[in-house]
């Protein structure tokens, strides 16, 4: 594909205001693409990608094993409904162009909120802001 | 958001459904927003090919203004007249607009020469509605990646 959505992406990651040591929740992280970019960022903190698809979990694990290796990034199939992260909390959870989180925002939220530290921030994006 | 592809491999069924109501007429209609979030509806064809459902555009026809600000899009399928309705399909999402310039050539080559809008329908919501067996009321069956194939009679 095109660089554009890579592009909007990095606008996007560039908009997040993450601190090096956050930790990341992304829903929906396709093939990893944004991944890669909220990893660059990190210093001390931790990413984390749940996405619905398999085939997506692995192109993403692929595009990101070295981040995987070094146990910056990991990668887990599962669905938002039935998400269970354990004890892990997040300072901020972001999701770009998932349906739920535009279409019924108050929904996603509650399904999510769970997982967020105090303090902790959730963002949905369907498109680059402006 | 998941890809035609994506949408096939979910709902397998539904979706060949879909692909026949879209084949069935060559002009669909598609709503987008404007700028000041009223909407506009603009007849399009679509094209499903390399696992991906596609629409085109004329440069800087007011649709594709319209979904490069905004990406959300509701398409339509053409419909047939009664008493011979076989059904619609509706599809909504994202697009996604794709610039490389081979890969526009490559998916509307076969449309008028020159520069065109070439964009990539991502498809958060699918549906097909039709006539019960009795005639007198409504099957839809929808699809959406959180709650899967559902049907509603009415």
């Amino acid at each position: 594909m095109a660089a554009d959505p890579r592009r909007r992406l990095r606008r996007i990651v560039d908009g997040l205001g993450l601190e090096a040591d956050d930790r990341v929740l992304e829903i929906g992280c396709g093939h990893g693409v944004a991944a890669e970019m909220v990893c660059e960022r990190l210093t001390g903190g931790r990413y984390t990608a749940v996405d619905r698809s398999e085939k997506m979990i692995a192109a993403a694990k692929k595009r990101n094993s070295a981040h995987l290796r070094s146990g910056r990034a990991e990668f887990i199939v599962g669905e938002l409904e039935d998400l269970n992260l354990g004890d892990r909390r997040f300072d901020l959870i972001f999701a770009v162009r998932v349906g739920l989180f535009h279409r019924e925002p108050a929904w996603a939220e509650g399904l999510v909120s769970p997982w967020l530290a105090p303090g902790g921030r959730i963002l949905g994006f369907y498109d680059t802001p402006g | 958001m998941p890809s035609w592809n994506e949408f096939e491999e979910a709902a397998p069924e539904l979706a060949e459904r879909v692909r026949e109501r879209l084949d069935a007429h060559v002009h669909k209609t598609i709503a987008t927003l404007r700028k000041d979030g009223s909407p506009r509806i603009s007849g399009t064809e679509t094209q499903i090919r390399e696992d991906e459902l596609w629409i085109g555009s004329m440069p800087n026809a007011l649709k594709a203004k319209d979904l490069q600000r905004d990406p959300r899009y509701s398409l339509h399928s053409g419909s047939d007249d009664p008493p011979g309705w076989k059904g619609d399909a509706k599809v909504s999402g994202l697009v996604e607009e794709i610039t490389d310039p081979e890969t526009v050539q490559r998916l509307n080559g076969h449309g008028p020469p020159g520069p065109s809008h070439l964009f990539r329908l991502e498809i958060d919501e699918a549906s097909v509605v039709k006539l019960n067996e009795a005639g007198d009321g409504i099957i839809v069956t929808l699809w959406s990646p959180e709650r899967g194939v559902r049907e509603v009679r009415r």
